[in-house]
């Protein structure tokens, strides 16, 4: 059921999206407050990008694994989510943070996972 | 001649000098406490907020903010009353055919009227009154409205040594009790920043509320209009004792007696005049809130290593306004929860580990359910469930 290394792209999508952030975060991001993906809305549109691709390079490895690989996805960038938001600082609304987080993790690598699997079919032709 | 008269002119001139200065510190010595007086403490716990039911400070500020109060009475008459720039107040009463009946005029000498303030009612026909003001009334619009309608009412006032105080009202003696507010039927507040509020009377039969409670009989309607386009309403149910309000995108509630029980119910009887400042303020703070979005106060960032140990040691407090690791919703409808979630926490001293340390306190496991209860209903309050009842 684990597929270590989709943990681990989806895992390390969420960490170098943050990074970039913490580095551009007000010139590219415009953020006003911490550096952290759900405080602005450009971040917000960068972190589904770079699931999206994760999910996508995961799930074209194995047509049939997709789904599988797109959650395993997921659950990496909600696992590095969490941690990232334990460093960042944890607001008075954190668990709803992370709701959000994981309906924005689950959104876009599922799509990310669709596009893959749509991509190894075409490739398979 | 003229180095005499230069001389004159500046020892005049030290004189006026020396004068000013010794009489400043004696003005200043007058307006300030005098030398030596114990300070008055406030012990820890007790209340020294206003008191339910009486108009306190904010109340004062919104009726200030009034340019133009009109009120129809049921007879035909129409009282409207006008704050100038220099905060004196005039009515203007008119008959059901538009002719003018008599004004009112408010002149204050004192910053909070009382009986520095001097009152003149000008009839039609027949002779003015002056009179001095009253310690105890504070006169705002919607009273210069009341006491006129109520002075022509009672025919004039004839002779100021016929007139006594009556419930805060100059009264011609003798005359019968009068409830001016039930002769009210609409009420038209014009406000600041193209904002007015009318309300008008009417009647309920069997109206429908949400949580399947049928409403009737007599009823208040305001509507919240903005540059003249209808932005919301609230309607108060004077018999269920109910008030519900709904200005989309604002706020949406409702109010009940059973909710004031702390007061024992509702602390004072609401009329069309605090209905329209009620509505009025629901959407001015409402909006200046979302605006400013101080709620809780902002402290400076904490290093990351201090961050971590926060996390893990000490309790984080509410200490950004808006939506906590959620800014990008802080332009939406959701604002409006992490607002009363940070102003929960503040009132109640929580931190985010509330959240996980359940157990320590109830108050701020009611702050995070209402929190997440706001969240799944949309913002709006109501929960996800709207409209159904449960």
């Amino acid at each position: 059921m684990f597929r270590w290394t989709s943990v681990l792209v989806g895992g390390a999508a969420f960490t170098v999206g943050h990074l970039v952030q913490a580095l551009a975060w007000q010139t590219w991001f415009h953020g006003t407050y911490d550096p952290w993906f759900l405080n602005s809305g450009r971040a917000v549109v960068f972190t589904v990008v770079l699931l999206v691709v994760a999910g996508a390079i995961v799930s074209a490895a194995d047509r049939r694994e997709s789904i599988v690989r797109g959650a395993n996805a997921a659950a990496g960038a909600l696992a590095a989510m969490i941690v990232i938001l334990a460093v960042v600082g944890p607001g008075t609304l954190f668990p709803i943070a992370i709701a959000f987080g994981a309906v924005i993790a689950v959104t876009s690598t599922g799509a990310g996972a669709l596009a893959g699997w749509g991509m190894h079919r075409t490739m398979k032709r | 001649m003229m180095a005499i008269l230069r001389r004159a002119l500046w020892l005049a001139l030290i004189v006026a000098a020396i004068a000013a200065v010794s009489w400043r510190p004696q003005v200043i010595a007058q307006a300030q406490a005098p030398s030596g007086a114990a300070v008055r403490t406030a012990p820890a716990g007790h209340r020294v907020g206003a008191t339910p039911g009486k108009k306190g400070a904010t109340d004062y500020w919104l009726e200030s903010q009034t340019t133009r109060l009109t009120a129809k009475y049921s007879d035909g008459t129409t009282a409207i009353a006008r704050r100038g720039t220099d905060g004196n107040v005039e009515t203007k009463l008119s008959d059901r055919a538009g002719g003018e009946v008599a004004r009112f005029t408010v002149s204050r000498v004192a910053p909070d009227g009382g009986a520095d303030t001097v009152f003149r009612y000008a009839p039609r026909s027949g002779d003015a009154l002056n009179a001095y003001g009253e310690a105890s009334v504070r006169p705002t619009l919607a009273w210069a409205n009341t006491q006129a309608y109520s002075l022509s009412k009672d025919g004039g006032p004839a002779q100021a040594s016929g007139l006594e105080w009556r419930n805060g009202l100059m009264r011609r003696r003798g005359a019968g009790a009068r409830d001016v507010e039930q002769q009210l039927t609409e009420l038209h507040t014009e406000w600041s920043g193209g904002l007015s509020v009318r309300t008008a009377r009417g009647s309920a039969v069997n109206l429908r509320w949400s949580d399947k409670r049928s409403l009737n009989g007599e009823l208040l309607v305001s509507r919240l209009m903005r540059d003249g386009v209808q932005i919301g309403e609230a309607n108060w149910f004077a018999k269920e004792q109910v008030l519900i309000w709904n200005i989309p995108g604002i706020t949406a509630g409702s109010l009940t007696a059973e909710q004031m029980k702390t007061y024992g119910g509702w602390p004072f009887k609401p009329d069309a005049e605090w209905l329209n400042l009620q509505t009025l303020a629901f959407y001015h703070f409402k909006t200046a809130m979302d605006k400013s979005g101080t709620v809780a106060a902002r402290t400076p960032p904490a290093s990351r290593s201090r961050q971590m140990l926060d996390f893990l040691i000490a309790p984080v407090h509410a200490n950004e306004p808006g939506c906590d690791g959620l800014h990008w919703l802080d332009g939406t409808v959701l604002r409006y929860c992490c607002d009363v979630h940070d102003w929960c926490y503040e009132k109640y001293g929580c931190s985010s580990r509330s959240w996980w340390q359940w157990w320590s306190s109830w108050t701020c496991d009611t702050c995070n359910l209402g929190a997440v209860w706001c969240f799944s209903g949309g913002g709006n309050g109501k929960g996800p469930f709207h409209p159904f009842p449960f």
